[in-house]
């Protein structure tokens, strides 16, 4: 396929089953010396990374490791603030990515991909589960140690317009978290560093003086790329950063986040709602539905050869280029309402829109286990096939 | 809504704590020994008694908790102690006064919007024109004078040129209606005037801010009369941030009234306070100020159930 | 690159002094009127016909409540002084308080107001309990008080004028930090490490500054005022300290009759400034928040009326070749 990545590692299709790379577990706290990606900063930009793209250190380990994840927000009711219930936002979710890889999480708004986006930046605490990254384990660093980890892992989102302080400079923008953590203080560097962040992204670099009102979204969300990358992180969570923008300039934003994996040898969760942009960028898949995993597989197989119910009914829904093809086709409408959830069913979280569902799917929950060559569904129907 | 009252009811409770906390705490701050007034007092009067009787009287030598909730206790109790000076409790004191100030505020309220609400009205509903403009400059530049000095004019000028003086003495206005109107009605109308200006000019802007949005478009693109918009769409949504303005307008009205009452004269709380802040009478000020305090609460809450009614999506945080 | 950032300010700021002129010229004649008496109340020692001595106006009571002349050109006060020269030494007063304490009590908001946002939680719940407590003290009385706390004076003039209205203000500007302090950069920041000073420096302050400037702009003719009428109920500056308020008291109100400019003047004058700064305050709402404005926008009432008899007519046209 044309379209595919061009990813030096791109035969290698990592094996979801595969165990984790077995790795000295480290208590000690996060410092910046120990990290295994890049150099730090400035040393790392002297080489014209825009002109000679430098590929790091991609050994492929498993730099993210999410265990049995779970975010349940309290819902509370009358004066005293009495918790009557939990929204599951998300409920048991467990993946592992690899250095240098997308893991892609794609499902309907409300389907708790953005908080598992945001659990693993930490910017909320998990109710249970675990998270390493790296071998260490974040799941509840706080305080210094949060702020050292945010500086390997850092987070582009949705809005364009919001992202950035409309009072601020792009060069002052972009320059925020460097000024933040001091991590180049001589004038002179950051105005550098600011150059070839620019250059990086796709921009001139002129544009550094000017305000984000002068730009168009696909350009503002280059600078919050920008922004994001002045930190030199390994790791970037990606939430629905191409969303609001037109499909053209989508292209081109999946695009440079392509070119930039490869350049910088970055690792991404890449969120968003569309099945077909999602599977462009991503090695593997994850479909989230009521904050679970329905399935999760290779990008590849998961678009040929969807196992799940929710999955087929969310590619049958995707429009195909080719209008022939697209008429002919067979759409699968699911029909009712997503249930609530905090009241999720008893068995199956999607059993009361499935058409295949029976008695078990509604008493069992079914879960999510490899059907064979690392093809990840939660579905008791597909055990048999 | 019944659920709303009961939390926004509940809600006074920690509010006046904190009011009677701060007037405590502000009044044990005012210097001037109030133990060598008592002591002076009795002294005027043939008695001798020294400064530790004088505190006890005062129970000025338990620590300051300990008074303030003595003090909290009684007040709750509907005892606000005793006058330094004047022989009466502190209730009874205000128990006389607050009716003349409270008609003096709501006479005040009604008048001003009878004023400005209209007016606000027909400057929303011919923006821009010359009466607009006119207007617009004439309620700015009533805004700008000091209340106290078109008082001061009020109250010269007429009874020079008419021989018209405001009455000394107050008449309950059961008791003889054209009397107690005498007094009141220019003290009011010169505070009204003065709050006016600001407030027709809110009710313009209010007003004109609804207008342009698209309910309101679509009033007029539906062909409906310019009563019907002015009333129909424009005012009922404009009257929110309204009710808004003018119950905020209470407290600096009760405010205004400590100005209007020294200078009409009107044997009302403010003029009270003042007089009590003067001679240092701790008990009767801070028995005032309570008042005042208390008398705000009340209205910002049938403000905020107003709020409410007007607009059910309201809720508090 | 420093002096291309002082050059953007300086323009920044002409550009405002420019937009004003061009778009709200009664605006600009408040800025103007502000300006002439803030530079009378600088001046007062040069301007001033009768000079201070030893900080008193020397009274002869013999020119005691003279009606204006050439010599005196607003007549003499009760005590003999020359009225001219008591109103400028008095605008000292009424303009050095009043910008003083309007900067002043805008400080204290902002303090008040963003700390209270960026902080939140706990401390912001209790601190707007306390705020909803103090603000049903009528403003009024809790000067009166204050003053009587700290005595006649200039200082506790700057603190009666600044802090009440400072904590009051903080509401606002609350609001609106709250607002900047959700937004998507902000959270940003503070993923990016950006601690609450650093947030509040950075973002909360230089996106709340219109409102800030609104408020201060809109605030000083009420700071104005409130210091003339605290010194109309004696609780203001000493009383040897030429004020406006005060003179209006003392001898404005005896004389309104036998002698009324010397009621005349200090009331005119504190009407055309306070007038001059509603003005000023005005023009400054209107350039920062054009939302607020008075006119109507692009949809105006005639402009529907034209469109929807256009629609009419179309209508009936289409009707009549139907038909």
């Amino acid at each position: 396929m044309s379209d595919r990545r061009d990813n030096p590692n791109a035969d290698e299709r990592p094996d979801i089953d595969k165990k984790p790379t077995p790795a000295p577990s480290r208590d000690t706290p996060f410092t910046t010396a120990d990290m295994p990606i890049g150099g730090r900063l400035v040393g790392f930009l002297d080489d014209d990374i825009a002109k000679q793209p430098t590929v790091l250190r991609t050994d492929g380990y498993d730099i993210l490791v999410v265990k049995d994840l779970k975010m349940h927000f309290p819902v509370t009711k009358g004066l005293f603030k009495r918790v009557v219930g939990h929204v599951k936002a998300v409920d048991g979710v467990s993946f592992t990515i690899r250095q240098g890889e997308t893991l892609g999480i794609v499902g309907e708004s409300g389907s708790g991909k953005s908080t598992v986006g945001n659990c693993v930046m930490r910017n909320l605490t998990p109710t249970a589960g675990q998270i390493l990254f790296d071998n260490r384990d974040v799941t509840n660093i706080k305080g210094k140690e949060l702020g050292t980890f945010h500086k390997y892992l850092t987070m582009v989102t949705q809005d364009p317009f919001a992202s950035l302080d409309p009072r601020m400079r792009i060069e002052d923008s972009i320059l925020e978290g460097v000024r933040i953590n001091r991590l180049v203080t001589d004038p002179h560097e950051q105005a550098d560093l600011v150059t070839r962040l620019l250059v990086l992204v796709g921009l001139n670099p002129k544009f550094a003086e000017r305000y984000p009102h002068e730009f168009s979204g696909g350009q503002r969300q280059r600078i919050s790329i920008a922004r994001a990358l002045a930190l030199n992180p390994a790791f970037i969570v990606c939430d629905e950063i191409v969303s609001a923008l037109d499909v053209s300039i989508q292209a081109q934003i999946v695009g440079l986040m392509m070119r930039l994996q490869q350049q910088l040898g970055l690792t991404y969760i890449f969120i968003g709602h569309d099945l077909s942009v999602v599977r462009h960028i991503s090695n593997n898949v994850a479909v989230m539905y009521l904050g679970k995993f329905m399935e999760l597989t290779s990008s590849d197989e998961l678009y040929e050869k969807p196992l799940h119910p929710y999955t087929q009914a969310l590619i049958s829904a995707a429009p195909i280029p080719k209008p022939r093809v697209d008429r002919q086709r067979q759409r699968i409408l699911l029909e009712g309402e997503v249930p609530s959830p905090i009241n999720p069913p008893a068995g199956c979280n999607f059993c009361t829109r499935c058409r295949y569902a029976d008695e078990r799917c509604r008493t069992e929950e079914p879960a999510l286990r490899d059907v064979g060559g690392g093809h990840m569904v939660a579905c008791h129907r597909v055990a048999e096939g | 809504m019944g659920k709303y009252l009961v939390k926004r009811l509940l809600l006074l409770i920690p509010t006046l704590i904190l009011v009677c906390v701060i007037v405590f705490a502000l009044m044990r701050m005012i210097p001037g020994d109030a133990v060598d007034m008592v002591v002076y007092n009795y002294a005027t009067n043939g008695q001798v008694i020294t400064r530790a009787e004088a505190e006890a009287k005062l129970g000025l030598d338990k620590p300051a908790v300990t008074q303030f909730f003595i003090w909290f206790g009684n007040m709750l109790r509907g005892d606000l102690g005793n006058c330094l000076f004047r022989g009466d409790t502190v209730w009874s004191v205000i128990r006389a006064q607050l009716p003349i100030s409270l008609e003096l505020a709501l006479l005040t309220f009604l008048l001003s919007l009878v004023i400005s609400i209209p007016i606000g009205l027909y400057c929303a509903a011919h923006p821009d024109t010359i009466s607009d403009g006119v207007i617009r400059t004439l309620s700015v530049v009533l805004a700008s004078m000091p209340v106290f000095w078109i008082g001061t004019m009020v109250l010269v000028y007429p009874a020079v040129w008419w021989g018209f003086s405001i009455p000394l003495t107050y008449v309950s206005i059961t008791q003889n209606f054209a009397q107690n109107m005498r007094m009141f009605l220019v003290p009011s109308l010169v505070a009204a005037v003065t709050s006016a200006g600001m407030n027709i000019r809110a009710v313009r802007t209010m007003t004109l801010e609804v207008m342009r949005q698209d309910y309101v478009r679509t009033g007029w693109a539906k062909g409906a009369g310019e009563g019907r918009v002015m009333f129909h769409h424009a005012f009922r949504n404009a009257l929110i941030p309204v009710i808004t303005l003018f119950g905020g307008s209470v407290a600096g009205l009760v405010g205004g009234s400590v100005v209007i009452e020294n200078m009409f004269n009107i044997p009302g709380i403010g003029q009270q306070v003042v007089t009590a802040l003067n001679n240092r009478d701790y008990p009767l000020a801070q028995g005032c100020t309570v008042v005042f305090a208390v008398f705000v609460m009340l209205i910002n809450l049938v403000v905020d159930i107003a709020y409410k009614w007007c607009d059910p999506r309201v809720s508090l945080e | 690159m420093k002096n291309t950032e002082k050059r953007r300010r300086k323009n920044a700021f002409l550009d405002f002094l420019g937009t004003l002129w061009r778009t709200k010229k009664v605006a600009f004649f408040g800025l103007l009127v502000l300006v002439l008496f803030i530079l009378v109340a600088i001046f007062a020692d040069v301007i001033a016909p009768q000079k201070m001595e030893n900080g008193l106006l020397a009274s002869h009571l013999m020119d005691a409540a003279k009606p204006p002349s050439l010599e005196h050109p607003l007549g003499t006060d009760a005590m003999g002084r020359d009225l001219l020269s008591y109103m400028i030494y008095g605008a000292r007063t009424s303009v050095i308080l009043g910008i003083s304490c309007t900067i002043l009590s805008t400080v204290i908001s902002v303090i008040i107001g963003v700390t209270s946002a960026v902080i939140g939680g706990r401390f912001d719940l209790y601190l707007q309990r306390f705020i909803d407590a103090w603000q049903c003290i009528p403003g009024m009385l809790i000067m009166l008080i204050l003053m009587s706390i700290m005595g006649p004076g200039m200082v506790s003039m700057v603190v009666v004028l600044s802090v009440p209205g400072g904590i009051g203000g903080s509401r606002m500007i609350r609001s609106a930090a709250i607002s900047v302090k959700d937004s998507g950069y902000c959270g940003m920041s503070k993923m990016l490490g950006g601690k609450n000073v650093w947030r509040m420096i950075h973002h909360v302050i230089p996106n709340i500054m219109p409102l800030v400037l609104m408020n201060l702009a809109n605030s000083l003719g009420g700071t104005i005022m409130m210091e003339s009428t605290l010194n109309f109920l004696g609780f203001g500056v000493n009383i040897n300290t030429p004020s406006w308020g005060y003179l209006l008291t003392s001898q404005g109100r005896s004389k309104m009759y036998t002698a009324p400019w010397i009621g005349l003047a200090p009331g005119l004058a504190i009407t055309i400034m306070v007038f001059a700064a509603a003005m000023f305050g005005d023009g400054v709402r209107d350039i920062l928040d054009p939302r607020l404005k008075g006119g109507m926008g692009s949809f105006s009432r005639k402009k529907i009326r034209r469109i929807a008899a256009k629609y009419r007519s179309r209508k009936k046209a289409a009707e009549g070749t139907n038909g």
